[in-house]
């Protein structure tokens, strides 16, 4: 290979750091300071991808983070900005999308049928047989560009942070550092984005004296204080001023989500030079006039050896100039005389001659174009303004703004760099009082000791406006061209969009993907527009532009994504289901045991002996004030005014519309303080409707609500033996049968443990106990449990065995058994609902529900085969003709009846018992089965639980 | 509810630093009271402080107490470890107030040092300049996806912050905090190295 390297060149290269890394496979050599694809230019790599669709070779066009010709895969990473990405040493960079080789890429066959691949064709040619979709999109998928995601490597580590700053500047050039300098001089916080690797804009490719000025500029950003994010990119405005920032490189993660309240943003993102339309623009070798100029003279690149200027401006003259410095042989063509570029013919390699409208053809390997700039006024456009159009200077501009954006640099006019400097300086001094205003009001509003008034600066200037220089109006050849490169989408693509009578921009661009790939249009849009203009007979200005949305730039998920941290809850005792080898179980956010290794052992020794679970995620709110009894009665279908100081009533809730929302008990404890128990999952859902009903509904009312959940362990304490177990550890409790019965709470000490909370209840069926400890202690009460009920053949079961246990008690679960669409009298709560009280929630559809004789029901179901354990939502089904008729709520093989026990929901003509029943298994099988005689498979009676 | 005071009292936050720029400290063990009362009543008399700010109540018993406006006609008195029951005992009789202790149902973390509003940054989208959050202020919100209560204490002048939150998710939470803090520092010890970057 090659080398073009200018010898002592390149400003941003540290040549006492050479390295070298991998390009498909084979080293390339490169400096500290390299982009990927400035390194494999200089190692003679011309061509670094495949276009998307005709698969045709592509190589640099503007060398920069839009450059749309150079997206590469860089180790598991798809999709990387070779032009703007540094290079690393043993960085593997492949050419993404081709196959087998960059070289040998078969898909270019595609270009043999390019003629039909118009704009549309996708959606014309898949559209019909509808059957046949399936079969299309598995073809289409191997040819989606775009790199390749290896789901196997590590997923790169994200996060997030917060900004409140009172200026926010977008662009790190001349304008943007003149900008943040003011701004901060004038006391404001100020936070400077820019998406390139060093501040300076467009001065860095410049001359030694534009790098001088740059770096001048950005050592007072500095030493002004000014928080500087450089290779960071701003993604959108939001309402609120909320700015969202790409942050790329930062250390320890691999991108990060800067989430900035701005209180004025100044934008400042300088102005991209835009492509022009001919034949062959697309061929390796043909740039625009600022790629030239950074390949020279940000990483000494020389990027040709005979060169043909196209210019329109003083940047393709300062192209040529550069370019002849370097020893390149240049022939300017002139748009000022009238000649054309016309087309450039090359090979499959590279373009050997441009062809002008005047009949020359000038032999050339670089071709090199400088025709005006497309103002990226996407952050304008997301504040609400739509850019006008302003046909002297070819380039649109913002209109209306309001109050905290304000626009420097190449956005807000032209000028020479210090006239650029002096407007953004009065502009950064604007923004200063503008954000310094809103810190004076926000801190008025807040409260504190010392209420000083904050010092707002005097009135700023008005920024001299800008002037607007003449720019000629050049944008397409007199041949097609390329207009998306991303895309594939050329200029004939759009005339012929507007042949099929797609008129607007907005539908064009859809219809065509044009300004849809990774530059999101900032290279596209006003050819676009021009072309389709110029077609439609009509103008830019009037055709308009589109409506640029967040982002500004793709972003990946990762960075959306921000923190990978899952909040995980867990009680006191976790650490000693860990120890003791328990299966956990996710739970919402709740890790939970799931049993201790034999879950059908767990249940049998409870109703055997004696069993503890940790129960604590069990939702416990604490109710206190002089009208909780009538919360009580408006929140639940049953009665609650006569519930006595030390008594426990299960309660269900019930929504609006009849629907069962949760279900628990609640305990009086004193006269006016309640303890109410909720689901597990149902716990902040119960507090906001609790709160929701006192505040919206019932602001009379004194009743004061407090989430105490994790402020105690919770311990079920079941089985035959548990009472003598809870007698050994407390003192000051009667836990005798009369002296603590069923249904009722007694507070106390456990294990030499204070204000402990104990419940007489049973969801397993067996006789129990629930302890509620406070959580600090939970752990020794848990422990003093299993030594002292080591005697009475102890053990702790998990949630499985509870489930099983419950299952054979019939007890249902909210959200297992119920759904969305159950009502009380559905779940077998009809005779708890009382229609006579004054009010409750959902009466009016509960007295409607209880009416009707039509509706689902929750039944206990045997299966004819006792082994057979249907699997929870198997479908109920009418024999024959596999209609519908019901489904399995809940299923297990119950240890204590040696067979297998189900609750279901099923239509109201079979919850008759012993009605037969046909349960469809996955799979197709079916298998008979009947509703049971009562809910309870186990101790119908009750006598364990009440014993 | 009994206090923390016992010997078996085990906190749930498995992970601090301390010594660096920045430290992490757990402060479980202190006593933790919600009170609610109406605003116009002795109890909110007594507290002495209005929703969003804090501020140190002076007993004979021992070093003062915090007492947090943490919601309109909500507190949160915070203090030394074994108080609940006297500072119970010291609050007015007041029918329209109620006292809950969440000793054990809240976790406490202290966040001190010079860069303790930048590792919040990390996690909480609130402004923590001093117009906004000067010391003493009290706020809720979400700190790494929980919802939190935070109180701005500087210590002897270091800016210090105490995260109040559920109990339950304090091994978490304080692993997520620690970590966000040994990053931070790292970052800035290693942009201190790197020459600046423009």
């Amino acid at each position: 290979m090659t080398t073009r390297r200018l010898p002592g060149a390149g400003a941003e290269l540290n040549r006492d750091e050479p390295f070298t890394f991998c390009w498909n496979g084979a080293p390339v050599a490169g400096f500290s300071g390299d982009t990927v694809v400035s390194a494999l230019l200089a190692g003679g790599h011309d061509v670094i991808s495949r276009s998307m669709k005709y698969h045709r070779p592509r190589g640099v066009l503007t060398a920069d983070y839009w450059d749309p010709n150079c997206m590469v895969q860089v180790g598991s990473e798809p999709n990387v900005r070779g032009a703007h990405r540094l290079a690393a040493p043993a960085m593997d960079v492949r050419a993404q999308n081709v196959w087998p080789s960059l070289r040998h890429d078969v898909k270019a066959a595609n270009a043999l049928v390019g003629r039909f691949l118009t704009a549309g064709f996708y959606y014309k040619t898949f559209m019909q047989p509808r059957a046949l979709w399936p079969a299309y999109e598995h073809v289409l998928a191997t040819f989606a560009p775009g790199g390749s995601v290896d789901l196997d490597a590590e997923p790169p580590r994200c996060d997030i942070r917060f900004a409140h700053p009172d200026v926010l500047v977008a662009g790190g050039g001349p304008a943007g550092m003149a900008a943040a300098l003011a701004a901060s001089r004038a006391g404001a916080d100020v936070l400077l984005v820019d998406h390139g690797h060093r501040l300076g804009g467009h001065l860095r490719w410049g001359s030694g004296d534009d790098r001088a000025r740059a770096a001048q500029l950005a050592a007072a950003v500095r030493a002004a204080g000014v928080e500087v994010l450089t290779d960071a990119t701003v993604l959108g405005r939001y309402d609120g001023s909320w700015v969202g920032i790409n942050q790329r490189t930062a250390s320890g993660v691999w991108e990060r989500l800067v989430k900035a309240r701005a209180k004025c943003l100044v934008v400042a993102p300088g102005l991209i030079e835009r492509p022009y339309v001919f034949a062959g623009n697309d061929h390796v070798g043909v740039m625009l006039s600022g790629a030239v100029r950074r390949l020279l003279n940000m990483y000494g690149v020389v990027p040709g050896e005979r060169a043909v200027v196209f210019s329109a401006n003083p940047d393709g003259a300062a192209a040529a100039r550069d370019l002849r410095s370097a020893g390149v042989e240049v022939t300017v063509v002139d748009a000022s005389t009238g000649v054309r570029l016309e087309r450039v013919e090359g090979s499959r390699r590279r373009a050997q001659a441009a062809v002008l409208s005047d009949g020359r053809r000038l032999d050339a390997d670089l071709i090199v174009t400088a025709i005006g700039w497309t103002a990226p006024t996407t952050l304008t456009n997301m504040a609400g303004d739509r850019p006008v159009y302003d046909e002297v200077s070819a380039r649109f501009f913002p209109d209306r703004l309001p109050p905290d954006v304000l626009v420097a640099g190449g956005l807000a006019g032209d000028g020479s760099v210090d006239e650029l400097v002096a407007h953004a300086h009065a502009t950064g001094a604007m923004a200063a009082r503008r954000g310094l205003t809103v810190r004076a009001q926000l801190r008025r509003a807040t409260p504190r000791a010392d209420p000083t008034v904050t010092s707002v600066p005097p009135d700023a200037d008005e920024p001299v406006p800008l002037g607007r220089d003449p720019h000629p109006a050049l944008f397409m050849a007199g041949s097609h061209g390329i207009v998306d490169y991303s895309e594939d989408v050329s200029s004939k693509d759009i005339v012929d969009a507007a042949a099929e009578g797609f008129d607007s921009v907005e539908l064009v661009k859809r219809f065509t993907t044009s300004t849809m790939g990774p530059s999101q249009g900032k290279l596209e849009t006003v050819n676009t527009v021009a072309v389709l203009a110029q077609e439609l007979g009509t103008t830019i200005g009037r055709l308009g532009t589109t409506v640029w949305r967040p982002p500004y730039a793709p972003v990946s998920l990762g960075a959306l994504a921000g923190r990978n941290d899952i909040p995980r809850r867990v009680s006191a005792l976790q650490d000693w289901h860990d120890k003791h080898g328990a299966v956990p179980l996710h739970a919402g956010n709740w890790l939970r045991p799931d049993h201790y290794g034999d879950p059908a052992a767990e249940a049998a020794n409870v109703r055997n002996a004696v069993g503890v679970i940790d129960v604590t995620p069990l939702g416990k709110l604490d109710l206190c004030g002089p009208d909780v009894a009538d919360l009580l009665e408006l929140v639940y279908v049953n009665r609650w005014r006569k519930l006595a100081v030390g008594a426990v009533r299960y309660g269900v809730m019930c929504t609006e519309d009849g629907i069962v929302m949760d279900d628990g008990v609640t305990a009086r404890l004193a006269d006016q303080r309640y303890l109410m128990t909720t689901t597990s999952s149902g716990a902040a859902a119960v507090w906001e409707w609790l709160e929701r009903w006192l505040q919206q509904e019932r602001p009379q009312w004194d009743v004061r609500v407090t989430p105490v959940t994790p402020a105690y362990t919770s311990i079920n304490v079941a089985g035959p033996r548990s009472r003598e177990l809870v007698a050994g550890l407390v003192d000051d409790i009667d836990v005798s049968p009369d002296g603590f019965p069923y249904m009722q709470v007694r507070t106390g000490t456990v294990a030499g443990v204070g204000d402990c909370v104990l419940l007489r209840i049973g969801f397993t069926g067996e006789l129990s106990y629930e302890l509620h400890v406070p959580a600090g202690f939970g752990l020794h009460v848990w422990e003093a449990l299993l030594a002292t009920g080591a005697a009475l053949g102890i053990r702790p079961f998990g949630v499985e065995a509870q489930r099983i246990l419950r299952l054979e008690k019939g007890h249902f679960i909210v959200g297992q058994d119920t759904d969305g669409l159950t009502r009380a009298a559905s779940a077998g709560l009809g005779g708890l609902v009382k229609l006579d009280k004054a009010d409750m929630v959902g009466r009016p559809e509960l007295g409607w529900a209880a009416a009707r004789t039509d509706l689902p029901m929750l039944v206990s179901i045997l299966t004819d085969d006792p082994s057979v354990v249907p699997v929870e939502a198997a479908q109920i089904v009418e024999p024959g003709t596999n209609a519908i008729r019901g489904r399995i709520t809940s299923s297990r093989m119950s240890p204590t009846l040696g067979r297998s026990v189900c609750l279901g929901q099923v239509d109201a003509a079979l919850a008759h018992p012993g009605c037969a029943l046909t349960i469809r298994l996955p799979g197709g099988a079916q298998v008979g089965a009947r509703v049971h005689d009562q809910p309870a498979f186990v101790d119908p009676e009750g006598v364990r639980l009440r014993g | 509810m009994v206090d923390t005071a016992g010997p078996v009292f085990r906190s749930p936050v498995g992970s601090t630093i301390s010594g660096g720029p920045l430290s992490v400290t757990d402060h479980t063990d202190t006593s933790k009271l919600v009170v609610h009362a109406s605003g116009d009543g002795p109890t909110a008399q007594a507290l002495g402080v209005r929703f969003a700010r804090a501020c140190r109540l002076a007993h004979a018993g021992g070093p003062p107490r915090l007492v947090v406006g943490t919601r309109p006609f909500e507190w949160l008195i915070i203090a030394e470890r074994g108080q609940a029951p006297s500072i119970r005992a010291e609050l007015p009789d007041d029918p329209a107030a109620s006292v809950v202790d969440l000793t054990h149902g809240r976790a406490l973390l202290r966040v001190t040092g010079t860069p303790s509003a930048r590792l919040l940054a990390r996690l909480c989208n609130v402004d923590l300049s001093d117009d906004m959050t000067p010391d003493l202020a009290a706020f809720s919100g979400s700190v790494a996806g929980l919802m939190c209560d935070l109180v701005r204490e500087d210590v002897e002048g270091d800016r210090s912050y105490l995260i109040c939150f559920d109990r339950s998710y304090a091994g978490w939470f304080a692993g997520v905090v620690v970590d966000a803090a040994t990053r931070l520092c790292q970052e800035e010890q290693q942009a201190r190295r790197l020459p600046w970057r423009s």
